[in-house]
């Protein structure tokens, strides 16, 4: 132990929280704007704005989804249907390719591994026309644990390791802090080092119940893929696993059967709609997932729509595909283990929340991005002053100090870049340009690049405004942006009640401004805390 | 607890006085430490009672568990304990935002939060 135990915490906490913080960031900035990617995605597809769609009932919205399947997936092996909800206006459905099916997929339809789906016009059920193809928000919902470019099993373990050390940053930091309540409600500014350790102590400690919430309730998420043992130990056959797997997540249990291979025509989906919902006392249908339609081995699964309730585990009935009888009910009794999880898993997505509290989660997850990144810069500034004093001796800057600004400068400035080019890109690029969903994600990942390269470089002052006021600048223009290339600009949009739109963009223009006065605020002396003077600088290994 | 059955109004004055709660409970605590003494304490010879440390404390403890009961009873005990939780961030952000740019005014704002609190206890009590 390093000189007692708040030593041993303030190493451990210092370390823990800076070898992953750069994941961190990226993982809380892409969680944070998951708890709007309905609004997201909502936003990217500006040929939605002046849809109408009234509320249809679900029964008939649902026969008009089949009604389309049959007619170009029949032959698929599943099919998912997803009535509109509140927050996403339009019908999708989704059906797998078999391996063999190469051929590209049809205008409108989008493919993500081995599902093509397409969004439809819930009045008519036929493809909305002209919508531009996008992950919007699913994007960024899936960057927060999954990464790209690698398989999404190894973004889960790397993003688990990242949330586990987060979790022993926040215990170690705790007991670190001497001074917790005498210093709740304490900020000093312009103070250089002390100026950012009130920082990320006030963002720390004000949100502390959100950041202890959130990170071992994203662990709880994937426990079942980072700790597989006990259910392995205890349902060692695939029958038992089934069993378990279909008592933890009603609804998902013989979805990949394997069809009878006799053709029988699937029974009507609106009667059992009807169904569901007068089992569940009038609540909505969220999705249907109908396994091996048009055979003798279909059966249909109904999910009850996300409520109020901090229980993520939705009940689920279960049909026969071809003559409508009810072979299930799951998830409508819960033990105590399958109830924990649920609420845990739902208190990490936060769907129970209404407009308000699900804006006091993403002001909670903007300030566990303001935790991360100021505990990062902390540990710059104070490196830095230890390297002045070795400067001043003659000696030489390490590598480490180098590099540490300069991935503070990829992450904390680059980062809104990346966002906001994903933005601009999705407005900017022709409806048809070829792959163009590749082109977005792709454009996110070459602008980050871009700016990590820069940065990198010259991980200096000029740098960080530079990168400030180009995040900053993108990001502010945003509504500009959404008038020019969107059937209205902002005024309008809110004239005519387009509140997700009105919420995007405001909330686009707020982070701009703040990043533009936080490029503006970077002169000396505050500049001078943040990166290395030119003589420190030219001192430096290049 | 179990929520109240009640409308989008409802919902929304219940929540608004959870965060004015909330509010003013982390500014009267805040002004019962001794950094962020009032003005009125640090200059008069002798403070009002109000502005005494202890009873400070004492009404922020208060406002606070109002606003957790004001919480619990509009959203149920698992959903309000988050919106809880959730205001008294927000309002711990505001009360150092406060006390860094324009310390003067953290007591008036901590009255006018409380009456804020009460008003919309008001409206809610009037809200059919």
């Amino acid at each position: 132990m390093k000189n007692g135990l708040r030593q041993s915490m303030a190493w451990l906490h210092t370390w823990s929280g800076l070898l992953v913080g750069w994941v961190l960031l990226l993982v809380f900035v892409a969680g944070t704007s998951a708890y709007y990617r309905d609004e997201i995605s909502f936003w990217m597809r500006p040929e939605l704005h002046l849809a109408d769609h009234p509320e249809q009932p679900q029964a008939e919205v649902v026969e008009r989804a089949t009604a389309y399947l049959q007619q170009h997936a029949p032959h698929s092996a599943r099919w998912i249907i997803t009535p509109p909800t509140p927050r996403e206006p339009g019908l999708r459905v989704a059906w797998s390719r078999s391996e063999q099916d190469t051929a590209p997929p049809r205008p409108g339809v989008q493919r993500r591994g081995r599902f093509d789906s397409i969004l439809l016009d819930p009045r008519n059920g036929q493809p909305l026309p002209e919508v531009r193809q996008t992950r919007g928000g699913e994007f960024l919902y899936r960057l927060h644990f999954d990464l790209h470019y690698m398989p999404p099993v190894w973004g889960r373990w790397i993003v688990g390791f990242c949330a586990m050390s987060m979790l022993v940053a926040l215990v170690s930091g705790v007991i670190t802090h001497r001074r917790i309540f005498k210093d709740f409600f304490t900020f000093r500014p312009r103070k250089g080092a002390r100026s950012w350790l009130d920082a990320h102590n006030a963002v720390g400690v004000l949100a502390l119940p959100y950041h202890l919430m959130i990170t071992y309730t994203g662990m709880v998420t994937l426990m079942l893929m980072y700790m597989p043992w006990g259910v392995q130990a205890n349902y060692p056959s695939k029958a038992q696993q089934a069993a378990f797997l279909a008592e933890v997540f009603p609804g998902t249990g013989g979805r990949d059967a394997k069809p009878a291979g006799q053709a029988k025509p699937l029974h009507a989906l609106g009667p059992l709609v009807h169904q569901a919902q007068a089992r569940w006392q009038g609540d909505p249908v969220g999705r249907v997932d109908v396994a091996n339609p048009n055979d003798a081995a279909a059966t249909v699964t109904m999910l009850r729509r996300w409520n109020t309730a901090l229980n993520s585990v939705q009940p689920s009935l279960k049909f026969n595909g071809t003559n409508g009888q009810q072979l299930a009910a799951e998830g409508e009794v819960m033990g105590a283990a399958v109830q924990t999880r649920g609420v845990l898993y739902g208190l990490h997505q936060g769907r129970f929340a209404g407009p308000w509290l699900r804006g006091l989660f993403f002001l909670s997850g903007l300030a566990g991005c303001a935790m991360v990144a100021t505990g990062l810069l902390l540990w710059a500034v104070r490196a830095r002053e230890r390297a002045a004093k070795r400067v001043a001796k003659g000696g030489r800057l390490g590598v480490g100090l180098w590099l540490v600004e300069g991935l503070n400068i990829a992450a904390i400035a680059g980062l809104p870049i990346a966002l906001a080019s994903y933005f601009w890109l999705n407005r900017l690029l022709p409806i048809h340009w070829p792959d163009r969903i590749s082109a977005e994600t792709n454009g996110f990942f070459w602008a980050w690049a871009l700016a990590s390269v820069c940065a990198l470089a010259w991980p200096r002052r000029a740098m960080w405004r530079a990168q400030l006021r180009l995040g900053g600048g993108l990001l502010a223009a945003v509504p500009l942006l959404g008038a020019a290339t969107g059937p209205l600009a902002l005024p309008a949009a809110a004239a005519a009640g387009l509140w997700p739109v009105v919420g995007f963009e405001l909330v686009c223009l707020s982070l701009g401004l703040g990043l533009l006065w936080a490029a503006q605020r970077l002169r000396p002396p505050l500049a001078k805390a943040m990166t290395l003077p030119a003589a420190e600088s030219a001192a430096m290994p290049s | 607890m179990q929520p109240v059955s009640s409308g989008p109004w409802v919902a929304l004055l219940a929540q608004g006085a959870v965060l004015a709660w909330s509010l003013a409970g982390m500014l009267l605590l805040s002004l019962g430490m001794d950094r962020h003494r009032p003005p009125p304490l640090a200059s008069a010879p002798r403070a009002p009672w109000a502005l005494q440390p202890v009873p400070l404390r004492l009404a922020g403890s208060a406002a606070l568990l109002v606003g957790l009961l004001c919480a619990a009873f509009a959203l149920g005990t698992g959903a309000g304990t988050v919106l809880w939780l959730g205001s008294l961030s927000a309002a711990g952000l505001a009360t150092l935002a406060l006390h860094t740019w324009a310390s003067r005014q953290a007591w008036p704002v901590a009255r006018a939060s409380m009456a804020a609190a009460l008003l919309i206890h008001l409206g809610w009590l009037l809200t059919p």
